[in-house]
Parts: C-alpha cells; structure tokens; sequence
C-alpha cells in the first residue's frame, strides 16, 4: 500500500513517514504542493494521499482537487492541517476528501483513520 | 624598489606610508570579515547538521522503538546521552549543544502534537534527563536562560521543580515573572491561579490576556480564591480575577462584583461592569441606570456597551433622557442601544422638541444602519 505525504514542515514529514512505515505503509514524501502534483501527473495516484493546507506553490487543496477532477480518482484523502476554521474543513469536504484531521493531532489517531479508509 | 623610485622622485613619503597602511588595513579588515562569516557559516551548518541528526532520532524514538529496549539500543550510539565519566568523548559544551538542539527539536515536534504523542515525548524527556539541563538554566543568574528552562520544564509537563518555578512568580525581572506564572498555569491550570495570591507586580494587559488565552483551551473548572483576589492589595489581580469571573460564568460572585462600581477605582469600575455582561440578573439594568449619572465618561461608556447587550424596554425614557448629552461618543452609544430597542423613525418622532440635536441624531442612526447591515 503506497501513501503520498504532501507536508511542508519537516519535523512532521519525518514523524507520519516513520509512523506510517512502521505500520507497514510504503511512503512517498513530497516537501510542497508542487512535489506531491509532479508525482500524481508522472506515477498516477497511489492508493491514499495525507496532505497539508498551507504548502509551498500549490496548496493541498489544489492538490485534491487535481486528484479528484482531473486524475478523476477515488483514492482516500486525509487532510491534516492547523488550519480547523468552518471555512477550510467545508472546503475541503467540498472537494472531497474523506477525512480531516487538525492539528496538534495524536499519531495512534491518525494511524487508526489511515487504516479505517483504505480497509473501506 | 618602485618605493624608492617614488621617494627619489620627491613626492611625500608621509602620504605613501598613510597609503600603504590604508590598504592594509582595508585589506586586513576584508580578510577578518571574510574569515568570520566563513567561521560564521560553518557553525550554522554544523548546528544544522545536529539538528536534522536530532530530528532523525526524535523520530526513530518515538516512532520506530519507542519501547525501552529498542530506544537504548538505539540511543547506545549517541555520546551525548551516555553519562560524562564513561569515556565519554564528547566535550561539556557540545554536549549541552547537542541536548540544548534535542529539547529545541521536542517543542517544535509537541506544537503538533497531542493525546499519546505528546505524552511519549515527556516520557522521553524524562528518561534523557533533559530536565537537569532545564533545571540548570532555571536556576542561572541570566534571566534569558532562566526563562528558557522555565519555559522547556513547563512545556515538558515537568512537575517536579515546580517550587522553584513558583519562587519566580514575584522575581524583579518581569520576563521570567510572566514566564513562571504562564507555566504555574500550564502545569497545574485554574489550581495554579492561586499564585494570584501573592503576586506582588503588575499583571499587565498582555499577560492577563496571555493567561485567559492559556486557561480558555484548559478544562473548565470553576476557580477557587476568588475572596482573597477581590481582597487584593494589587488592582491587577482585582481586575484579571473579575475576567476570571466573567469567563467562568461565576453567578454566585454577582454582589461581590456590583461592590466595584463603589471602588475609586476607574479601571475598576469598568471590569466590573464588563463583568456584569454574563453575570446579570433582573437588578442589574437598573442599578446601571441608577449609577449612570453620577460616573464619568470612561465609565458610562462601558456602562452604554453592557446595557446594549442586557437592556430591555425599561431602559428607553431615561436613555432618551440622555440623548442631550454634549459628548458625541456618548450619544452614539446610547443611539446604538436605543436602535436595538426601537425602531429609527421612533427615536426621531421622540427628539421631535430637540431641533438642535435632530440632525445630529439622523446621521448617527443612518450610520448605526449601515453598521448593522455590514456586521449582521
């Protein structure tokens, strides 16, 4: 199972790449917006992406709705992002993704989600 | 050669010697400064290094062992966190370096984390004794380090030193006052207010804020002490202990809150007033009316803001009563509460014998119109 990681803080990159590998996930990092649409335009989409707001280039949000418009997949999207305001969770829902996480989030949390949508 | 050619050809050997020192000295300078930024830059590469070198390690101790035994197998590697007298090879300073860089690396990764996460991190800062290190700048004579190792003992949720943090709830230094009162608050929450107590100093504006902001995200036990703070000598501690009041929502507080509108104090006066806001029964309306006349401007302003939220019909004759009053500020205040309790055209029907302030009072409430259209 291949999970993208479109996270631009380097400290919480590390930590869900080593947090999801030990759960036995194979790991794709991407440090910006632009990162993360190179990978889904040149190896399509793998089979979940966990994606930051506020990014470097393109937001996470451009991010999802490439995957969800143009790509036209249906892959699970997880949205983990500081930002917890009414106005950004709509959005995101609205675009589509399957689950929205703020942060500070709890890792065991975040590694229980992951596991619920890709057994969905 | 060239230099006696020069002398030989009677030009003044003062200005070549000045010359020649001038250049040397641009040259001397250039050269420092170009060794000192390189020195400069390969510190902060070096500091960089450690730092990603700490990142990793973080990361692999908290999510690839995190179960005792793996975490000394793979903290076995690192000299930094053996004890000093086993052939230790690393040197005291850059030991304290690389531990300074390892709880640097732990605030940044708790400001994203919570629940389990955040509790595996002050397990581990525990089992590295980073906490001695804390504790050592806690106790320096440099409040810049003591306010860091205050702050790093707090953020750890390290409980064990906090009677020396308490000790510098009243220090002269104001930074390592609100830092010890931040973490007082941070360790032990609404139990930690009864530093109020105590606390000689100024709470200031800023702080008070910092502190609600801090208690807001906390549970939401009501506070106790609340008759020894109004009893305070220190009017900082009235004033934060009446927003304390006003946040928690303490009804049962209600008389003792209404006696500061007796206090000499402006400041005071106005807390309590704001206080009233969320703590107010039938009387209040009225008392507030009853005190309007005789309090200055600051205060009636603050009494105006409150009866906007809490007033209800009774307050309309004496309100228009105060419509004359010469103050502009004052006026609009009581239009806005009036607007909100009767329709416009009825204000201006009710100023009908006052020509000289109608017009005044029309462009007030077109712009209280507007107002309202932009915030509603």
């Amino acid at each position: 199972m291949k999970i993208l990681i479109a996270e631009d803080e380097p400290l919480t990159l590390k930590m869900l790449s080593m947090k999801l590998q030990k759960d036995g996930y194979a790991v794709i990092q991407a440090e910006d917006g632009r990162k993360a649409l190179e990978y889904l335009e040149t190896e399509g989409c793998p089979d979940m992406v966990i994606t930051d707001i506020m990014m470097p280039f393109f937001s996470g949000l451009e991010v999802v709705e490439k995957i969800r418009k143009d790509l036209l997949s249906n892959i699970p999207i997880i949205v983990l992002s500081a930002m917890g305001q009414e106005e950004s969770v709509s959005a995101a829902f609205t675009l589509g993704v399957n689950d929205y996480i703020t942060k500070p989030f709890n890792p065991n949390e975040l590694s229980l989600r992951v596991k619920r949508l890709i057994v969905v | 050669m060239l230099l006696l050619f020069i002398i030989e050809n009677n030009l003044q050997t003062e200005l070549i010697i000045f010359t020649l020192l001038f250049i040397c000295t641009v040259c001397a300078i250039f050269f420092i400064s170009y060794f000192s930024s390189l020195l400069i830059q390969r510190r902060e590469n070096e500091i960089q290094k450690i730092r990603d070198e700490k990142e990793s390690l973080l990361v692999r101790l908290l999510f690839e062992g995190n179960s005792n035994e793996s975490n000394d197998e793979i903290l076995a590697d690192y000299d930094e966190f053996r004890p000093l007298e086993k052939g230790n090879r690393l040197g005291k300073k850059k030991r304290m370096l690389h531990r300074q860089i390892m709880v640097d690396e732990m605030l940044e990764m708790k400001k994203n984390l919570s629940g389990a996460g955040v509790e595996d991190l002050y397990k581990l800062y525990n089992k590295l004794s980073l906490h001695e290190y804390s504790y050592q700048k806690l106790t320096s004579k440099k409040y810049q380090l003591m306010v860091m190792g205050i702050r790093e003992l707090s953020e750890m949720n390290f409980k064990i030193y906090y009677r020396s943090i308490y000790r510098c709830i009243n220090h002269p230094q104001e930074d390592v006052r609100i830092e010890a009162q931040v973490a007082i608050i941070r360790l032990f929450g609404v139990k930690g207010l009864r530093f109020l107590s105590i606390v000689t100093y100024t709470i200031s504006e800023w702080q008070q804020m910092t502190l609600l902001h801090l208690l807001s995200h906390m549970k939401k036990d009501k506070p106790r002490g609340f008759e020894n703070w109004f009893n305070s000598k220190n009017d900082s501690v009235i004033i934060f202990s009446l927003r304390l009041a006003e946040m928690y929502n303490c009804f049962e507080l209600s008389d003792r809150i209404r006696y500061f509108l007796y206090h000499p104090s402006d400041a005071l006066k106005i807390q309590s007033i704001f206080c009233m806001r969320n703590n107010y029964d039938e009387n209040t309306e009225l008392l507030l009316l009853a005190y309007y006349p005789i309090v200055n401007k600051p205060v009636k302003l603050a009494m105006l803001d409150v009866l906007k939220s809490i007033s209800t019909g009774l307050s309309i004759p004496f309100l228009y009563k105060q419509l004359i009053d010469t103050e502009l500020e004052i006026r609009f205040g009581i239009l806005r509460i009036l607007y909100r309790l009767c329709e416009g055209t009825e204000i201006i029907d009710a100023i009908e014998n006052e020509p000289e302030i109608k017009d005044s009072i029309i462009l007030m409430i077109d712009q209280i119109k507007i107002e309202e259209q932009i915030y509603n």
